[in-house]
């Protein structure tokens, strides 16, 4: 999914992706904070809806939208894409070298540069765990760095 | 004294309060209350020294919209745009003078004054009428901040054969060399010596920063008057050179107020020094001047629409989000020899700021 980027100045930045039904959703970042969300129908030039947010608002939409109050089943993996860095939701599948050990033995920021910022599990719920946190297979873990770092990750775990 | 001021500045605050109860901008209001004020008090001195700050403020932060980054990143749509736009307006704005039976110099400047349009009042019509997602507005906003850059060239170079006087063909070009030569280095200097004036700008001191970003400022006026280009021109080259990107909140909260205070005095300094006699004869003028101008951005719009493949919708709203035009053509006008340009561009800018929101219903 490509993100498109456009300064309008005077007025803030613009961000738009098409989706899968073809439809493109446009944010609109004002520079006063407000944030507008344009839906565009297939070649559809006028928008068929539009949202407007103010900031906090639209702080909270984000949070929800990306699961912070609650992760869905299909959600096994995720990614939030910014300039630089990368969050990722994986699930941790039984064969990776994660699962049974803690994150200090995978010596996990050394190796890939990845930092593992919270976990998951059916029963386990851990923001910013300690080296000495053990993972298990089928927990999630969310993991920030940089889009370099991030895919490190996922190769040396096996989490594909 | 005091008093003068102090007249001036209450009119101000009700003329703001009203500009934003009515939702119009505050530009055309302050005008009409220097009109109005004029029956009580004379133009003075102090006031044109307030206004003349206000100016140079002013087109600061409009240079701050722009970038020595911004130049070079723009794709060559945006050129070409920019390019036809200016082809288009600034002609149609001499002959336009020409035919009112202007002089050669007020016709120039009626040509940047119908080829300007205004940033701010513009993207504020766009973000009102939820357009800021529309395939137009991207040309339409870039469009408007390239004008900018462009008047302050013809400005620097207008105003320059004003200050000559006459406008023979050896000090035209002398003009030329010195604006050229004097944006060229502002260019130079900006990409030289960003990392310097970024780390200056960073100082934690709000203070620091504020008195430094003020003297910059007068520092390029100074050196452009001392070139005979316009001060208003330094302050402009001033904005563009500063990094702006990280600084952009900082100055909006430092310099704004300054900026808001002053430009408010430089407007009502305008309505002070209309001149009434030649009201309906001014009045008549200003519907050809409205014509144009309208008709202008409207054909410009359709132009630039088709040949970047927008709809035929898409090039009308481009055409009309490109009319409001502003404080640029105000300044223009303030150096006309002839001083009825003045007072056709104050009409012309209050009358196309009541007209776009009608056109905007209009062209969806």
């Amino acid at each position: 999914m490509e993100v498109r980027e456009v300064e309008l100045p005077g007025i803030g930045m613009k961000f738009s992706f098409e989706t899968e039904e073809g439809e493109t959703i446009c944010v609109i970042i004002h520079k006063t904070g407000r944030r507008e969300i344009y839906r565009f129908l297939p070649a559809q030039e006028t928008p068929e809806s539009v949202i407007e947010l103010s900031d906090t608002e639209a702080r909270e939409l984000g949070a929800i939208l990306i699961g912070t109050h609650f992760q869905p089943d299909v959600q096994d993996t995720a990614r939030l894409v910014m300039k630089e860095l990368t969050i990722e939701w994986l699930k941790i599948p039984a064969h990776s070298p994660l699962a049974g050990k803690t994150i200090q033995e995978n010596r996990v920021r050394k190796l890939t540069g990845a930092t593992i910022i919270a976990l998951f599990g059916p029963t386990k719920k851990i923001l910013n765990p300690s080296p000495d946190t053990k993972l298990d297979a089928g927990d999630t873990v969310v993991v920030i760095g940089e889009q370099a770092q991030v895919q490190a990750f996922k190769e040396r775990f096996a989490l594909h | 004294m005091l008093f003068e001021l102090s007249l001036i500045l209450f009119a101000l605050y009700l003329g703001a309060l009203l500009a934003h109860r009515l939702r119009q901008s505050s530009v055309s209001v302050f005008i009409i209350a220097g009109i109005l004020l004029k029956f009580f008090i004379p133009h003075s001195e102090v006031v044109g020294f307030l206004a003349q700050l206000g100016a140079m403020l002013l087109l600061f932060t409009i240079g701050l919209d722009f970038s020595p980054e911004r130049v070079r990143h723009s794709s060559r749509k945006i050129f070409v745009a920019t390019a036809l736009d200016a082809l288009i307006n600034l002609p149609l704005g001499i002959l336009l003078g020409l035919g009112l039976g202007l002089d050669v110099m007020s016709a120039l400047i009626m040509g940047g004054v119908l080829y300007n349009n205004s940033t701010s009042i513009m993207a504020r019509f766009i973000i009102d009428f939820r357009r800021s997602a529309l395939p137009e507005t991207e040309y339409a906003v870039s469009i408007s901040v390239f004008q900018d850059l462009i008047t302050a060239l013809y400005l620097a170079i207008v105003a320059g054969v004003v200050h000559a006087g006459e406008l023979d063909a050896w000090g035209m070009g002398l003009v030329l060399v010195k604006t050229v030569g004097f944006f060229a280095g502002a260019f130079w200097a900006a990409t030289l010596l960003r990392p310097v004036l970024r780390r200056l700008m960073a100082h934690e001191s709000i203070e620091v920063f504020l008195l430094f970003v003020v003297a910059f400022l007068m520092v390029l006026a100074a050196l452009a008057e001392w070139l005979g280009l316009s001060g208003v021109i330094g302050a402009f080259f001033a904005g563009f050179i500063l990094p702006e990107r990280e600084f952009r909140e900082r100055v909006d909260r430092v310099i704004s107020p300054f900026r808001d205070l002053f430009a408010a005095i430089f407007f009502v300094s305008f309505g002070l020094l209309m001149e009434l006699s030649q009201a309906s004869h001014v009045l008549f003028a200003s519907i050809f001047v409205i014509l144009a101008a309208v008709w202008g951005k409207l054909g410009t719009g359709w132009v630039i629409g088709q040949l970047m493949r927008l709809s035929k919708s898409a090039s009308w709203r481009l055409g009309v989000a490109l009319i409001p035009r502003g404080e640029f053509s105000i300044i223009l006008a303030g150096l006309a020899p002839t001083p009825s340009v003045l007072g056709m561009t104050v009409i012309t800018v209050l009358a196309l700021a009541l007209l776009t929101p009608i056109l905007m219903k209009r062209f969806r």
